[in-house]
């Protein structure tokens, strides 16, 4: 029983993904397509700028701003790539993402911001910029080769789940493997300590901010791509699904712990449940309510796991 | 020298009078209005305040165009129309974010004595406190009539059909559904089988629309209430294969909703004309301003976009 | 017997098996000022804290009044009518004097609503003001007060439970001369209606003035009461550190090396003109009071300050400015007074913390070896006998001894030639504290240079080579190992 128990709470995230996708899958009649859908184009996107905000949230901070540093950097870029500049507009779009993040990081580390209201005020500022860039235009029609980038496919697997993949090895490595990674978990940890074991703290916080810049500029530029439009309303929503996204994957608000890999299977389960609601045809309505207790419910369970780490030796 | 610039001024002053003697309305000339709009970001709401500005020039008038930095924000409209009342404008034109929120500050519009003349939207008077001179309005549950319409012709008056909507509780989502709804009735073999929140937004139009698919493998028509989810589902159908077999219709005329027309990819879409409802309101405001009576509704005129017409609509 | 107020019988209390009280036998009479002297950590605290229900006894009995009394809770203790004001004050800074004094028992008007009568609050707050002497308006919140003010707040909210029994755990710490004497007017106020105030402090020269009864304790045990006529102020500090010095100090002495930390007129926020050398191979302490500034000169030293005035030489070259990496660069360590907020890395194993500091010099590619990682961390628990099933565990589950031997190692491990230990041995049972002062005795033989910041007196002068004395945030004097005694450090400190 203990055993049981010990295994359930341990692995109870892939038991949750195995059991929504059963049901998805027992009442579509097309199975494969969908879980095709799900993981071939809709995961990705929402993965790239999940992983910005699971590395913020490890430094004990978050970052509000992914939304608008997409809309931002794929509009002042479509300028670019509209008249095919393809990889100098490419280029913009992750240096404006970058140059977006630092900012943030500027604003966390040396104004010592609280980061929730450094990222949010960001926010605001960028979407406005990004309203009055725009004026209300959208940019559309993108030339075949760009949109080639979302679009395309080899060996019958979408270029996006590519991209999020090598995404996720290059920050899986940087971040388990390297130094740098190391020095990011122990100042999320505890700030204090690392710097008085002369980490430079302020540099590694900023770092990770640019690195979440250019995560989101990256998804979005995916969007722009894949929807062939640029417009100022881009990634409304990303910044609090990417958040959602993170705590389901159980990555502490504390800092320090969690990573890209439990992202990963958050995001996941987000994309799958609802998928789920969709084809069970639950009304819209009832699907927020759905959401947010998923995220109550798996906080209290990350809580119990670590309650009961000992007893269940888990 | 002097004599010149005399000669000048003389010859200035009286353009400027021929100027306002061909006003059509000479009792609105140099009128201050204010026109509220719901937001500023928004294509649409863009083109109604050059359709505004455009109508204050022709009729002399002067106008400021106003709208919440939060858009659709209810309680910074009431700011702005107290600004309004505050500078003491000769009128008022105001589009509400929400019909009943609003009512109150068109009370104290009503007892500063500064006249409204509602657009778009209507404001709710079932109190009778909230009076307005006129409505002028592209309605709502027309467009969707004429779309929908469309789409059941597309469709050869049968087949499952979805609604894409835009956030719950919109008074637009609200209309639009309706006549969407009350048109697919009239086909008896037009089965609605669900109506599902994308958040008027293309990405989410997109995602929403690949589940809808994988849902009802046998659907026919997608209405959707706005120009961006319209899309969204048009790249998904694109995806699978399936354009021109599900017909897809969006509402208000959008630049790319057109030239995806133009592509055969969207199938439908209603022209709203924000440009010319703002200008027919201001013109009602001067109209109102001259002394004229005017009705209590003002229709404008509503497109049904279509591959056929594309052309002429891309070119206004 | 009739005029004790308090009795305190055979009370004992350990903490992890460490005895801190041991047999402890008191009377306080009412209506008098009794003082307690210790050295810090001779178990002031905890007596006071037992008395006033924040810790419970392991044995013994208290008698209030002639009459036995369990106090289990501070709520009981106050009940009783015993009042405590400690060094830090538990005051809500953003609320009124008035709510503070009366916080968690707030005057109702109507029992069915629960509406707080401001009114009353305030009234009797302004009563309980005027008799202190103090022209405040209730209403003004805590955060707008000063120090000495918020002092009195608490003397309010003591007085107003009608306390009897008033502790006082060094109530001029942080007080100006002249605050000081306003306070002692009060205290004699109280005294003379009656209230007995237990005193607590290190300052034997304001004792004198304040005192009626005296008593000494020293590592747990009370070595005397005296009465104060009697007691000159060279016997009180006799009786205070009394202690012989054991060997457990394995300290060999031998010819220093060169100089490597020097500082010039060194000044930040807590002190001014500090001028302090330590050689290779040799242990520098620093002695003074809590507060002294002791713990800020070495956190300016190693960056984690800014500084203001002067500088810091290392290895003969002259920094105007430090930071907490380039003084890592420099291979300085800091082993820092709080051990659980800036020493280790509590929620992390102790694999990661050893090779925490390390980590950029050991993997000069930047990625991380863990077979590498690991052997270096294994080494250096090993060395340290850091007692532990696996280097994957995790710090918060280790010992204190273990968790400062685990920060000793990190600093070890990136092999620091010059150590700055702040209170290495607080909260460390005995074992451990051995066996750290002989890693420390280790390190110097090894020509490494340490300076050393500790409250404990026998332990300083068992460790080192010169004690400088601080007070007040500057250099009073140095002593070398042969001419440091206790008296003298504690009379160039206080």
């Amino acid at each position: 029983m203990k055993r049981i128990a010990g295994f359930a709470l341990n692995y109870y995230k892939v038991i949750l993904l195995f059991a929504i996708l059963i049901v998805s899958s027992s009442v579509t009649q097309d199975p494969v397509q969908n879980i095709k859908n799900m993981i071939m184009i809709q995961a990705p996107f929402v993965m790239i700028y999940s992983f910005g905000m699971t590395l913020a949230v490890i430094t004990g901070g978050l970052d509000l701003s992914l939304g608008s540093i997409a809309a931002f950097s794929t509009c002042a870029a479509a300028f670019l790539i509209i008249e095919d500049q393809i990889f100098v507009g490419i280029a913009v779009c992750l240096l404006i993402g970058a140059g977006l993040g630092l900012l943030n990081g500027l604003l966390i580390t040396k104004a010592k911001v609280n980061p929730f209201i450094a990222t949010y005020g960001m926010d605001w500022v960028i979407r406005g910029a990004v309203y009055i860039m725009m004026g209300g235009a959208m940019i559309y029609h993108f030339s075949h080769d760009f949109k080639v980038i979302a679009d395309g496919s080899f060996l019958g697997i979408s270029n996006l789940v590519y991209i999020a993949f090598a995404i996720l090895a290059i920050l899986m490595f940087v971040f388990q493997k390297t130094v740098f990674g190391r020095n990011v978990y122990s100042t999320g940890a505890n700030i204090k300590v690392s710097r008085l074991t002369g980490v430079n703290t302020d540099m590694v916080i900023i770092i990770v901010y640019m690195i979440s810049g250019v995560l989101a500029s990256t998804s979005g530029l995916l969007y722009v791509a894949r929807l062939d439009c640029a417009e100022a309303f881009l990634g409304k929503n990303f910044g609090l699904q990417a958040l959602a996204a993170t705590l389901i994957g159980g990555t502490s608000l504390k800092g320090g712990k969690g990573g890209v890999g439990n992202t990963v299977i958050g995001v996941l389960i987000m994309v799958f449940l609802m998928n789920c609601l969709n084809v069970l045809k639950v009304s819209t309505l009832w699907q927020d309510a759905v959401f947010g207790l998923v995220i109550v419910v798996s906080a209290l369970l990350e809580m119990a796991k670590q309650r009961y780490a000992n007893y269940l030796q888990l | 020298m002097k004599k010149t610039f005399t000669v000048f001024l003389v010859v200035l002053f009286s353009i400027s009078v021929l100027g306002v003697s061909a006003a059509p309305y000479p009792g609105a000339v140099g009128k201050k209005a204010t026109l509220i709009l719901k937001d500023l970001t928004n294509p649409v709401w863009i083109q109604a305040a050059e359709g505004a500005k455009a109508a204050a020039k022709d009729f002399g008038m002067q106008i400021e165009v106003v709208a919440p930095i939060v858009s659709n924000n209810n309680d910074e409209q009431i700011q702005l129309v107290q600004q309004a009342i505050a500078k003491r404008k000769d009128i008022l034109i105001l589009t509400p974010a929400d019909s009943k929120g609003i009512v109150p500050a068109v009370t104290e519009l009503n007892k500063a004595k500064i006249p409204v003349i509602n657009l778009n939207t209507k404001i709710n008077n079932e109190s009778g406190r909230a009076n307005s001179e006129t409505f002028v309005v592209a309605d709502n549950i027309m467009c969707a009539t004429l779309c929908a319409t469309e789409l059941a012709r597309l469709a050869n008056g049968s087949g499952e059909a979805i609604i894409l909507q835009g956030p719950s509780g919109g008074q637009v989502t609200i209309d639009l559904t309706k006549g969407a709804e009350d048109t697919f009735a009239k086909y008896p073999n037009i089965k609605l089988v669900d109506k599902k929140e994308a958040k008027f937004d293309r990405a989410t139009g997109y995602k929403v629309t690949q589940d809808m698919l994988i849902t009802y493998p046998n659907l026919k028509i997608i209405f959707s209430c706005n120009d961006e989810m319209a899309l969204g589902a048009v790249k998904a159908v694109e995806e699978v294969g399936k354009l021109g077999k599900i017909f897809i219709g969006g509402i208000d005329g959008n630049k790319d909703a057109m030239a995806s027309i133009k592509e055969g990819k969207l199938n439908a879409t209603v022209f709203k004309n924000f440009w010319l409802q703002a200008y027919t309101a201001v013109e009602a405001a001067a109209k109102y301003l001259d002394g004229q009576k005017l009705p209590a509704l003002i229709p404008v005129d509503l497109g049904i976009v279509i591959k056929s017409n594309v052309d002429k609509y891309l070119a206004m | 017997m009739n005029d004790t107020i308090l009795e305190i019988r055979n009370i004992s209390k350990s903490f992890s098996g460490v005895p801190v009280l041991e047999d402890i036998n008191m009377s306080i009479k009412k209506s008098e000022v009794h003082v307690i002297v210790g050295e810090n950590g001779a178990g002031k605290s905890t007596l006071m804290k037992i008395i006033s229900g924040v810790y419970r006894k392991d044995k013994g009995d208290l008698f209030f009044e002639g009459k036995p009394v369990q106090i289990n809770s501070v709520q009981k203790a106050l009940n009783v009518g015993i009042g405590i004001i400690h060094q830090e004050f538990n005051l809500l800074p953003h609320r009124s004097i008035g709510q503070n004094i009366f916080l968690g028992r707030e005057p109702i008007k109507s029992n069915f609503l629960k509406v707080i009568d401001h009114d009353l609050i305030c009234k009797k707050s302004k009563e309980l003001l005027d008799y202190l002497g103090l022209d405040i308006d209730p209403r003004t919140l805590v955060y707008n007060l000063g120090i000495a003010q918020q002092q009195m707040v608490e003397v309010a909210k003591a007085l107003c439970f009608k306390s009897k029994v008033l502790i006082m755990d060094e109530p001029t710490a942080t007080l100006t001369r002249k605050e000081t004497v306003k306070l002692f007017e009060i205290i004699r106020k109280l005294k003379s209606e009656g209230v007995s105030i237990i005193y607590i402090s290190h300052r034997l020269e304001e004792i004198k003035q304040i005192a009626d009864t005296l008593t000494v304790l020293r590592d747990g045990r009370i070595v005397g009461d005296l009465s104060i006529e009697n007691a000159s102020i060279d016997q009180i500090i006799r009786m205070m550190v009394g202690r012989e010095i054991k060997d457990q100090y394995k300290r060999q002495y031998h010819m220093h090396g060169e100089e490597v930390l020097k500082t010039e007129n060194l000044g930040a926020k807590r002190f001014s003109n500090v001028n302090i050398n330590v050689h290779r191979g040799e242990i520098v302490g620093l002695s003074g009071l809590v507060g002294a500034g002791r713990t800020e000169i070495a956190k300016t030293i190693f960056g984690e300050d800014a500084i203001e005035k002067g500088s810091v030489n290392i290895y003969g070259k002259k920094y105007h400015r430090m930071s907490t990496q380039k003084a890592t660069k420099l291979r300085i360590g800091l082993v820092p007074e709080d051990r659980k907020e800036e020493g280790a890395i509590m929620e992390m194993s102790i694999r990661h913390n050893i090779v925490h500091a390390v980590l950029p010099r050991l993997f000069k590619s930047s990625v991380i070896s863990k077979k590498t990682e690991l052997a270096v961390a294994t080494k250096y628990m090993e060395e340290l006998g850091i007692k532990a099933p696996s280097v994957n565990k995790l710090v918060k589950l280790l010992s204190g001894g273990n968790q400062q031997k685990v920060v000793i190692a990190k600093w070890m491990c990136a092999d620091c030639e010059i150590l700055i230990f702040d209170e290495p041995t607080r909260g460390i049972d005995v074992g451990a504290k051995a066996e750290i002062y002989g890693i420390m005795s280790e390190l110097v033989e090894r020509g490494k240079a340490i300076l050393m910041i500790s409250s404990d007196l026998p332990e300083l002068i068992g460790m080192c080579d010169r004690i400088y004395t601080i007070k007040d945030g500057m250099v009073t004097a140095e002593f070398s190992r042969t001419e440091a005694t206790q008296e003298k450090i504690l009379a160039a400190c206080v």
